[in-house]
């Protein structure tokens, strides 16, 4: 029986099982090497397809978690094995499979050293993070949230750029901090609520005065995670130091993992609190849109600029997720989904710019639309999307936000638009410097996408603009649970 | 007859121990010395392994536990030493590492370039009359046991500190522990008479009811438990009472700091929980905040001073004492719950220790061992599979989830939570996000730095003992409810007198 099999376990630790087999593979390094990106690519695609069968065989009429497993696991204190999966998690756990392999073909050539090691951490690293996104029990989501640290710390200090070291630290050592806060809260909801079920959590009433500081809590791991500013600083070294495949996961995976938080657990578990503090959250969203995308105006580093970018996207999230209105919940999900795609697409982008030319400095491209057309096209596509062009998945994202930020704060409606024309600017002033220009193309030893890149891009073109022009089969799926965090939001 | 069956019952291991240590120092002497250390040195592991065995077994056994301990309790060496579920379990923890301790310093003490002092059957049963001296204490139930079994284990790890004779620094850090260990034992003693002066018995179950009559109006009783509570405090090295510790890891042999670093520390602890709890219980409103204050000094300073070390050793030692801190904010909360943290922490700090010294010991730069942090560079390259092994032990260390480090912490935090110690509890994550840092610095080295030395590890059963701990912070994330459950049977014993 299909209903009897437990699938998400299956997603979640089928990575892991091919990680471990990694380990077993012996020969000699070229042939270790082969056959560990042979493997994880098999093992990431089976995962995938895992969970496309996950999203075929979803209910979005059917209201909660499904395909949920619980068991318990440390029986004194109530803790249990639980996962489930619902219309929010689900696109996540699409997102997270669907960039895996991705991110392994990316890296077949442009990883030389250690290969085998750096397809296993990436293994870790979608197990931990599928984990993450399916637990429904606090201190199990807790362990796979803090756990993608892990294999993070070595992507970024093994495979990085020459700041590698400076920059795995911060993003060790800030994310723990803001994680170890957020263990507090979970700890005291466990001994308040005397369970650590998501489910039943939902169902319990605590005091505002207690939510306020248990908010406090999860708000700090949130919002490093997301980042929002100003608690972004991480993220541009983060982000220029990881390997291209580091960056798609971080900008991907990771971040949407603040965004899911805050849709997990503050606003269902901690209402009140939840609108005691957006005005905090839309201030700082606010700032960190206006902000980050002055900040990116002026990047050289093309890369960096990706990263800023993220910032300011990440913004629209948190005031969408707080504006306690359908509209933009829903919006904030779809910009959560679009810009793991569209940022994931324009590190990579990046990333085989910086494979040719060995820079990733402004300064150093012109006319780059002669020696790469396809690359060009492909590129504008992103770039269009992330300033939110009508047709593609940031246009839906941004003007559902809008949208509902604006029945709940006019204000931070406003900054937002200015940060769609802010995103405007610096989105197409970088593709008119690299792309544009002079006749002869610098740097010279530049050639166009070969089938793999092409692929990889392309395939990441086809949910951006599906999403883009017909939302309606997620908009369908995420609408039910969003309602229901909404129900238990207003009181 | 029952004199006897009584004593059996109260200290039959201790019996079973001290005799076999005499038998085999008589076997030591027969043989020839080459011969002698070896045999002696494996016959001492097996001696250790079926005894944590027979108590286990005995542990299990009903017969044994009910009746039996209801008389022996009640006749005059019961009085003084209790082998109750908690003893049991500290007793089993105290052989069992003790026999990894041995295991794992064959390789040290065998090798001819570290000293020929080493390499002597003398240092095996200096070891199991410390081990013997640890078994006392954790069983202790008046101050007299108290005292012998905690000056037995002092005196003989003294002589295990000083023992590499032809050393500078060994005998250095042998006459510093003396010197303050003889100041605490000092302060020991002066709080014992105190005590005795004010209740007029040597008796835990004494002290108990004094306390609980008049405790809080008794200067006397109270400076007599600060004492005490001091003199611990240095054995188990928390601040202020730490000074010792770092010089000592150093300088001492390796072998030595394994044992002191693991095993005593598990003696000293079940014996400040058992005073606190079965003599002390009634002044909680007194000793809380010396325990909060010394777990929060402890923390601060173990997480600062271990930043600057580049020597192993010394790293070890303030790591201990950032990890002893975050212990005894289990001890603080002064609840079974707290107490069971905190025993929890202690055996899963164990493992990690047993590790991290499996490795040490066994490390070699150049044929020689090496005690330096930047030696570890490369060794992703030169031994990936301790080096995971390594890795894994550091983020369980630092309390990563999904090592058993997390959950020792989380249940401490839980603890600390829940009696409304939330200053300290925010202070044991302010704590561990510094250590943290260290912890991986280590990862670092092996993984992100280029190698320069030519660093091996040597020892097969070293090897073994890093990977099997490895394995067991691992796999008992799977698991933890076991590990908990004893503990916390333990600690319902202490709470139940």
């Amino acid at each position: 029986m299909m209903n009897d099999w437990p699938l998400l376990s299956t997603i979640i630790f089928l990575p892991l099982l091919g990680a471990l087999l990694l380990t077993l593979i012996r020969g000699l390094e070229k042939d270790v090497a082969l056959a560990a990106k042979a493997t994880a690519l098999w093992v990431a695609c089976s995962t995938f397809v895992l969970t496309l069968v996950l999203w075929y065989a979803f209910d979005p009429q059917v209201e909660g978690f499904q395909f949920s497993e619980s068991s318990l696991w440390i029986p004194e204190s109530s803790i249990g094995y639980r996962v489930g999966v619902d219309g929010v998690s689900l696109f996540f756990v699409l997102l997270a499979s669907f960039l895996t392999v991705l991110c392994i073909l990316a890296s077949w050539r442009s990883i030389e050293k250690r290969v085998r090691d750096f397809m296993a951490a990436f293994l870790v690293l979608e197990s931990l993070s599928l984990g993450a996104f399916l637990a429904t029990d606090t201190v199990l989501f807790y362990l796979f949230f803090e756990g993608v640290l892990l294999p993070m710390f070595y992507i970024i200090g093994v495979w990085g750029g020459e700041r590698r070291i400076y920059a795995a630290f911060k993003f060790f050592l800030y994310t723990l901090l803001g994680s170890l806060l957020m263990l507090l809260s979970i700890l005291s909801l466990a001994w308040i609520g005397g369970t650590t079920s998501l489910s039943e959590l939902m169902l319990t009433e605590f005091s505002p005065a207690l939510q306020k500081i248990l908010w406090l809590g999860f708000f700090a791991s949130f919002a490093v995670k997301t980042p929002m500013w100003p608690f972004h600083t991480w993220l541009p070294d983060a982000h220029v130091e990881a390997p291209t495949a580091g960056s798609v996961m971080l900008a991907g995976l990771l971040l949407k993992m603040g965004g899911y938080g805050f849709l997990r657990f503050c606003l269902p578990i901690l209402p009140e609190a939840s609108q005691f503090y957006a005005p905090l959250v839309f201030a700082l969203s606010a700032i960190a849109v206006v902000y980050a995308s002055l900040v990116a105006l002026v990047q050289t580093d093309i890369k960096k600029l990706i990263a800023y970018s993220s910032v300011a996207h990440m913004g629209f999230v948190t005031a969408g997720l707080f504006a306690d209105n359908a509209h933009a919940l829903s919006g904030a999900v779809i910009q959560m989904i679009s810009h793991g795609l569209v940022s994931a697409a324009l590190f990579l982008c990046v990333g085989f710019l910086y494979e040719r030319a060995k820079t990733r400095d402004i300064g150093a491209f012109r006319a780059v639309v002669q020696p790469m057309p396809t690359y060009a096209r492909l590129m504008l596509v992103f770039t269009l999307a992330s300033i939110g062009l009508p047709g593609t998945s940031g246009f839906i994202g941004e003007v559902l936000t809008l949208l509902g930020v604006f029945k709940t704060s006019p204000a931070t409606a406003w900054a937002l638009a200015l940060g769609m024309i802010l995103g405007a600017g610096y989105m197409l002033h970088l593709y008119r410097r690299v792309f544009f220009g002079a006749k002869d193309a610098k740097p010279a030893n530049l050639y166009d996408l070969h089938m793999r890149e092409h692929v990889i891009l392309a395939s990441l073109v086809l949910p951006v603009l599906w999403i883009g022009l017909y939302p309606m089969p997620v908009l369908r799926v995420v609408t039910l649970p969003l309602l229901t965090i909404i129900g238990s939001a207003t009181p | 007859m029952e004199v006897l069956t009584n004593l059996w019952f109260s200290l039959g291991a201790e019996i079973v121990l001290a005799c076999a240590t005499l038998l085999l120092l008589l076997l030591g002497l027969l043989l020839t010395e080459r011969h002698a250390t070896r045999l002696v040195c494996y016959l001492s592991i097996a001696l250790l392994l079926v005894l944590a065995v027979l108590l286990m077994w005995s542990a299990q056994n009903e017969r044994f536990s009910d009746a039996s301990e209801t008389t022996a309790m009640a006749s005059l060496i019961g009085r003084h030493f209790r082998l109750d579920t908690f003893a049991l379990f500290c007793k089993v923890i105290v052989l069992l590492t003790t026999a990894c301790v041995l295991l794992i310093g064959q390789v040290f003490v065998a090798d001819a370039s570290v000293s020929k002092s080493l390499y002597r059957f003398e240092y095996v049963i200096i070891i199991l009359l410390a081990t013997l001296g640890m078994c006392l204490m954790v069983s202790a139930r008046s101050l007299l046991a108290l005292y012998i079994g905690l000056e037995l284990q002092s005196l003989a790890l003294y002589i295990c500190a000083a023992l590499q004779r032809d050393n500078l620094r060994s005998s250095e850090a042998g006459l510093k522990y003396f010197m303050l260990g003889a100041l605490s034992s000092a302060l020991l003693l002066f709080g014992c008479s105190l005590l005795y002066g004010s209740v007029g018995s040597i008796y835990f179950d004494a002290i108990l009811a004094a306390a609980h009559a008049d405790g809080a109006s008794s200067l006397m009783l109270q400076v007599g438990m600060v004492l005490t509570l001091c003199a611990i405090a240095f054995k188990i090295s928390a601040v202020p009472f730490h000074m010792w510790t770092p010089d000592v890891y150093e300088g001492a042999p390796s072998s030595t700091v394994a044992f002191l670093a693991t095993a005593s520390k598990v003696a000293a602890l079940a014996l400040l929980m058992r005073l606190l709890v079965e003599a002390f219980m009634p002044l909680k409103e007194a000793w809380q905040p010396i325990i909060a204050l010394l777990a929060l000094a402890s923390m601060l300073l173990g997480a600062l001073a271990t930043l600057p070390q580049s020597n192993i050793k010394r790293f070890i030692a303030y790591s201990a004492i950032t990890h002893i801190g975050i212990l005894l904010i289990g001890f603080a909360t002064a609840t079974p719950e707290g107490m069971r943290a905190a025993l929890f922490y202690l055996c899963i700090y164990i493992i990690m220790s047993l590790g991290l010294f499996a490795m040490l010991l066994a490390l070699r730069n150049a044929e020689q061992p090496s005690e330096r942090l930047a030696d570890l560079s490369g060794l992703s390259h030169s031994d990936p599979k301790a080096a995971l092994a390594l890795s894994a032990l550091m983020f369980s260390m630092a309390g990563l989830p999904p090592f058993a480090g997390f959950f020792a912490k989380f249940y401490v935090l839980l603890a600390a939570l829940r009696s409304d110690l939330t200053w300290l509890a925010l202070c044991g994550v302010a704590a561990s996000v510094v250590s943290t840092f260290y912890y991986i610095r280590i990862v670092k080295v092996m993984y992100f730095d280029e190698p320069q030395e030519q660093v091996v590890l040597t020892g097969r059963s070293n090897r073994w003992v890093l990977y099997l701990t490895a394995i067991a912070v691992a796999l008992l994330t799977l698991q933890p409810s076991t590990l908990l459950r004893h503990s916390e049977q333990a600690v319902r014993v202490l709470f139940a007198s």
